[in-house]
């Protein structure tokens, strides 16, 4: 134990010397490395958080199991609500390390791949507790009747971000709602960059009035999300054939339609529209394969068969009947 | 009792199971914190900004099969479990090039890591962009008229799907995480349960089952059944690697001449050299035209010959001699980090998805101009001179496919130029020469520019003359009134000779064009053999010495008065071979059979004069 003791402590000192960063990166086979792995798997690490420094000069045998004992205790850290004095300054110290362990990389002969840098992961750490910290900050802002949306896009940065996610996952429903409204009143004009706002709200509390809203605004990834989750559950088919609508959306609301909704009326006079709809017809007509309703795929079939021959309306019958080239 | 010991070794595992999830942020136990969406795969044929599930990718390549007369789906094999391996045959199905030469094909494979998501979307990006493009009068259309494109957008589907039936899950260790959206293999012994720890290492990495070099290499490849490069029981054991190699014969091996094997991530080129150093001088050129796409943000990275992993782009490297690469899409090595993650380990193989359209285009965009490098060499193939006031046409000289490997030089129109006249000289290429972004022509990352035209008339009358036309006053044009089948194909000069110029006094007169493609490639100096790519280098492609080699040179071979005399002044000997690949069997396009030819044709349409006339 005082072999362990002494090599920690030439760590610490390596470390706060902040000399030859080479000798902070280490490199080790993926065999040594899922050894490691191991050794500490079962650890609970409770101890751990409370000291982190005290712990890893106990329990790290080399510098590589320093490293990797580190990145545990700051996956710990990381649920911390209320940090201690003691986590913040080992935090500190965590977000100036240059400690990287690596594995090498089967693709390329002189490439390694990162498998834990403690800088990093400190960021990350301080980041999600400046979250924390903002949640209650807002919360007062909202109590207080002092809530601005257009400082918080301003703001515009990652932590806000993350606090908004931590808020709202912690809001009453009635609560979601009011703020839903203040959204849909003074938030909406400010929110410019992105969807993601409107996707974290319609995430807590599923309001038609922001599906409304995010369908007519440009689409972005938090837009095929929000849609993807509508879809999911399975209900809401007004809202897919709403969201169908959008142009970007189209496809991706009309697979749902097809596959999952086509037995209901409003979504078979919605196909029927969407096959004679110029831009909707061929992303439809490409997908009627799909039409999961056997009845109306077999009425299609036969209403195109007795229409004049054309191109168009041969492709529709290859596609309800499954002959594409 | 081992059946005890069994059961107890897979109590064991199974109590080591243990799943992670990525996610945005941390809100529980287990999970790994990306610092952007967990990008989750969505149905829909349209491009998204994003990823799509391999159903509506699988769609998407039908439709686009369905809709357009230049795409063929075929079927190239089946996965372990048995879905159909499609590959995509983009071409206008002539066998030769508008220039008349022999058209060359590309294999593109996506999707032979299951994890590696940018794959699929990249290479569909790639096929939805010749879609779009088909009639751009530019680099899809040349593409597509002079190149046969043999694409696979998902090798190893079954691999993909496991990745996608678990969008935010992994096993094994948050460090390094396997199965799930990690999943590297394809399913050989593998069920879909990430669960079950005693299969869910399995499987084979495609490409380190390839020859050459299958199982030479113990540490970047594994006779381990759990390793995460796995090479299998022999070379070739996979079916996905047999369907690969199908694909190369449906490309017509004869006419291989670029493979590209679509990965991620690291932002990287990487491309096994070979023993035949022209094929590696090609291949370096190849991927600077790439990597010039994106302003040079992607690397570079050569292997030596002689040895290698078991990768695909070896195999294609040294059975077809063609430049081969491993594209290793964005991001670069820093992963997630670029895009404002948290830097855990292995997020660079999850690109967010607001990266995603972009990345598309970007690759899209880097790929045809490495096609673009090998469609054909650049070749000034006519040449027509107008009297400016009366657009009378004075002079026209085009060369013409006369045979599978030799041009003619067809002249009409020859009327006497005279001094104080303005004329238009209109030269036209085989090809788009320069780069035209948002509708201007613009230069390119250093490889052309726009005034890298030298256009002189040369000859002789009692002595060596040269009239410099003033190249740097004309342009590429846009204007598809002058052009001849695509943007930029056509460079457009006015020009006024000097009182002194008088054609009828001169014994030898001809046009004496030196510029570059797009990509910094030289005119073949000798139109009369026909370039084409044979061994790993070009054949009938001469510099300005007329000396094959894969360099070319100035053309001078238009002549407005032709005195008879041979193009070049001397045969020069053929350089030593550099390596030891054998002669070229086409005696057709090189050396002194073809410039016979080239000078019967000459005979044929020239009146000529027979003094003989020595180039500066």
């Amino acid at each position: 134990m005082q072999t362990l003791k002494v090599v920690g402590s030439l760590i610490i000192i390596v470390l706060a010397a902040g000399s030859n960063s080479a000798a902070l990166a280490k490199t080790i086979s993926a065999e040594q490395f899922a050894h490691i792995q191991t050794q500490y798997r079962e650890l609970s690490l409770v101890d751990a958080i409370n000291d982190p420094a005290a712990y890893i000069d106990r329990n790290s045998e080399t510098s590589e199991s320093y490293i990797y004992l580190s990145s545990l205790i700051l996956n710990k850290l990381v649920l911390i609500k209320e940090p201690t004095q003691i986590q913040r300054e080992w935090l500190q110290e965590q977000a100036l390390s240059q400690l990287t362990l690596s594995v090498p990389s089967f693709e390329h002969t002189n490439h390694n791949i990162v498998v834990t840098q403690i800088a990093h992961m400190a960021s990350m750490v301080e980041m999600h507790w400046q979250a924390y910290d903002m949640v209650n900050a807002f919360k007062q802002r909202w109590e207080l009747g002092i809530w601005s949306w257009s400082q918080y896009f301003r703001e515009g940065d990652k932590v806000p971000q993350m606090a908004m996610a931590f808020w709202l996952d912690e809001m009453s429903d009635s609560g979601a709602q009011l703020f839903v409204d203040s959204y849909l009143n003074e938030g909406l004009k400010y929110d410019v960059d992105s969807n993601r706002q409107l996707s974290l709200l319609i995430n807590k509390t599923q309001s038609p009035a922001l599906y409304k809203a995010l369908w007519q605004r440009k689409s972005d990834p938090y837009s095929h999300r929000a849609l993807r989750s509508l879809i999911e559950q399975g209900e809401h088919v007004d809202q897919i054939i709403n969201a169908a609508q959008n142009t970007s959306l189209s496809s991706q609301a009309m697979f749902s339609l097809m596959k999952s909704h086509s037995d209901r009326l409003e979504v078979q006079a919605f196909v029927r529209d969407a096959i004679e709809n110029k831009s909707l017809s061929s992303m439809t007509v490409a997908t009627l394969g799909l039409l999961n309703d056997g009845r109306f795929k077999s009425e299609l079939l036969t209403y195109y068969q007795q229409q004049p021959s054309t191109d168009f309306t041969r492709q529709v019958v290859k596609q309800l009947a499954g002959e594409s080239k | 009792m081992r059946c005890l010991a069994l059961c107890l070794l897979l109590v064991t595992k199974v109590a080591f199971a243990q799943i992670f999830t990525y996610t945005e942020l941390v809100r529980s136990e287990n999970q790994i914190p990306l610092g952007y969406p967990v990008p989750i795969p969505v149905d829909s044929l349209l491009p998204i900004d994003g990823y799509r599930t391999y159903e509506s990718l699988d769609m998407r390549h039908q439709q686009l099969t369905d809709l357009s007369s230049f795409i063929q789906r075929e079927q190239i094999g089946q996965t372990i479990e048995g879905r159909p391996i499609w590959s995509y045959r983009l071409s206008n199905f002539n066998e030769r090039t508008v220039s008349g030469a022999n058209k060359g094909s590309a294999v593109i494979n996506g999707g032979i890591h299951a994890r590696e998501w940018q794959s699929p979307e990249a290479v569909t990006g790639f096929i939805e962009t010749f879609f779009d493009q088909q009639d751009d009068q530019y680099i899809s259309q040349y593409l597509l008229e002079n190149m046969d494109l043999v694409i696979i957008p998902v090798l190893n589907i079954d691999g993909f799907i496991q990745t996608q039936r678990f969008p935010d899950q992994v096993t094994e260790s948050e460090a390094i995480p396997r199965d799930g959206r990690m999943r590297r293999k394809n399913m050989r012994e593998v069920d879909q349960d990430i669960l079950t720890v005693a299969d869910n290492l399995f499987g084979v990495d495609l490409n380190r089952n390839n020859n050459p070099f299958f199982g030479t290499n113990d540490q970047r490849s594994s006779p381990d059944q759990s390793s995460i490069v796995h090479r299998g029981a022999v070379a070739s054991s996979e079916p996905e690697t047999q369907a690969l190699q199908q694909a190369a014969i449906d490309a017509g091996q004869e006419r291989l001449r670029f493979y590209m094997d679509t990965h991620s991530f690291t932002q990287i080129y990487f491309t096994p050299q070979t023993a035949n150093i022209r094929r590696n001088d090609i291949t370096s050129r190849v991927a600077t035209s790439m990597r010039a796409a994106n302003n040079f943000s992607y690397d570079f990275g050569p292997s030596p010959a002689g040895a290698g992993i078991g990768s695909t782009d070896e195999y294609f490297a040294n059975t077809f001699s063609v430049p081969s690469f491993t594209l290793e899409v964005e991001p670069g090595q820093s992963g997630g980090l670029q895009y404002g993650g948290f830097g855990v380990s292995h997020d660079g193989f999850v690109l967010p998805e607001s990266e995603v359209a972009r990345m598309r285009s970007e690759t899209s965009d880097a790929t045809m101009l490495g096609l673009y490098t090998l469609a054909e060499l650049p070749l000034l193939e006519q040449a027509t001179v107008r009297a400016v006031d009366s657009q009378d046409i004075l002079f026209s000289g085009r060369w013409v496919g006369d045979s599978e490997t030799t041009r003619l030089l067809e002249v009409s129109n020859n009327q006497p130029l005279q001094s104080g006249v303005e004329y238009q000289l209109l030269l036209q290429f085989n090809k788009p020469m320069r780069r035209v972004v948002d509708g201007e022509v613009v230069s390119f990352a250093g490889l052309s520019d726009l005034t890298d035209l030298e256009v002189l008339l040369i000859g002789r009358t009692t002595e060596s003359v040269e009239w410099d036309l003033q190249g740097v006053n004309g342009d590429w044009t846009l204007d598809s009134n002058l052009f001849e089948r695509y943007q930029t194909d056509t460079f457009v000069l006015t020009f006024t000779l000097p009182n002194e110029f008088d054609f009828e006094a001169h014994e030898l007169l001809a046009l004496s064009v030196d510029t570059v493609d797009m990509v910094g490639q030289s005119l073949d100096a000798n139109p009369a053999t026909m370039s084409d790519w044979q061994g790993g280098s070009w054949q009938g492609h001469e510099n300005s010495q007329g000396i094959e080699d894969d360099n070319g040179g100035i053309d001078r071979s238009i002549r407005l008065v032709n005195d008879g005399s041979e193009l070049f002044a001397s045969a020069a000997p053929p350089p030593p071979p550099e390596t030891p690949i054998p002669p070229p069997s086409n005696t057709g396009s090189s050396g002194g059979g073809s410039l016979g030819l080239w000078v019967l044709g000459l005979l044929c349409v020239f009146s000529t004069r027979s003094k003989a006339l020595t180039y500066r």
